[in-house]
């Protein structure tokens, strides 16, 4: 039985089948890697343009955060100090010259700061410069006031 | 026997596989050249003989090629076994595509087989009436019919290349071959 069925031909390849085929299976795993080679690159300069975006938002951002605070600093109210921003105390002017002549009277005296912190007095001889000569002003402050100003 | 049946007995060597994978020019010819009838005789059975035989078979093989990373050479499909799987997708898309109308094949697209005029002729009227009568199965009959007379493979195997079970195949091949017996009555009796 097997053999009648073996009458049955079966159509044969062509020579150069196998030349051909092994040529067009070359052909397609070579075009294949240069395709992945192509992907592979774009998407290094995909990563490559998404990092610069990214940091370019935080950069941006970062500086627009901090003129913002910039901005709202001198805004505030004198006095009030903002959370976050360490309290300046106005400037002190030193009246060294006319301290030396005249004594100031509680009328010519300089307003109090308006919220100075309350500092321990110092003593001089106690400063690492104790040694040099040091030209402290007079005080003519009695030791009943509050708060000494002549500093 | 068969050429595509002899040849089915021995398969290719898994280093000749590896080196396929690894795109060795030799070793992807010795391939082909070794799968290259199995291929082209399950085509022409199945979708009758013509050029689009050939361009069927380069696909098979393209696609063998493509997937072959994937094969398990040491696993328990075989390599001839894992190509008429990919052949018998092809073939089924084919099928729907194209409504590929099955055609007995051509004396002239086979290999003369050597004998005497008398044996020869006897033979091709043989082979003429055979094609005739397979052309008139059903597809899926046919396919389990090829896959089993003329390529060796077993009720385990045919089950895998068509994707369908054992019980399955049994019974296509049943009835293949009881359609077939009424066709050739004539045929097989008088030889």
């Amino acid at each position: 039985m097997t053999n009648r069925w073996d009458a049955w031909k079966a159509q044969e390849p062509p020579d150069d089948f196998a030349s051909r085929t092994v040529t067009a299976a070359l052909a397609e795993r070579a075009r294949g890697q240069r395709i992945r080679r192509l992907a592979r690159r774009r998407a290094a300069a995909a990563s490559a343009v998404a990092a610069v975006m990214f940091a370019g938002m935080a950069w941006g951002f970062s500086a627009w955060k901090t003129r913002l605070v910039s901005e709202r600093r001198p805004s505030a109210a004198p006095g009030v100090v903002t959370e976050g921003v360490r309290p300046t105390s106005p400037p002190v002017t030193m009246p060294v010259a006319r301290a030396s002549v005249e004594a100031p009277s509680a009328s010519t005296a300089l307003p109090p700061a308006p919220s100075p912190p309350i500092r321990r007095r110092i003593d001089a001889g106690a400063l690492p410069d104790a040694g040099r000569k040091v030209r402290v002003p007079p005080c003519a402050c009695s030791p009943h006031e509050e708060m000494c100003t002549c500093f | 026997m068969a050429p595509e049946r002899r040849q089915g007995s021995s398969e290719l060597d898994a280093a000749t596989v590896e080196a396929c994978r690894a795109s060795d020019p030799v070793a992807l010819r010795a391939f082909v050249v070794r799968y290259e009838r199995v291929v082209f005789a399950f085509l022409s059975r199945t979708l009758g003989a013509g050029p689009h035989v050939e361009d069927l078979a380069q696909e098979v093989f393209l696609r063998a090629l493509r997937a072959l990373p994937r094969f398990d050479s040491a696993g328990s499909a075989r390599p001839s076994t894992w190509l008429l799987t990919i052949a018998n997708r092809l073939v089924i898309d084919e099928r729907r595509r194209r409504r590929v109308p099955t055609q007995p094949i051509d004396a002239d697209l086979v290999a003369p087989a050597p004998g005497t005029p008398e044996t020869e002729r006897t033979r091709a009227e043989m082979g003429r009436a055979l094609s005739r009568a397979a052309c008139a199965l059903p597809p899926d009959q046919r396919d389990a019919f090829v896959l089993a007379e003329f390529h060796g493979l077993n009720m385990k195997d045919i089950a895998a290349v068509l994707s369908v079970n054992e019980g399955t195949v049994k019974t296509r091949l049943f009835r293949a071959r009881e359609q077939l017996r009424i066709l050739l009555r004539g045929v097989l009796e008088d030889t």
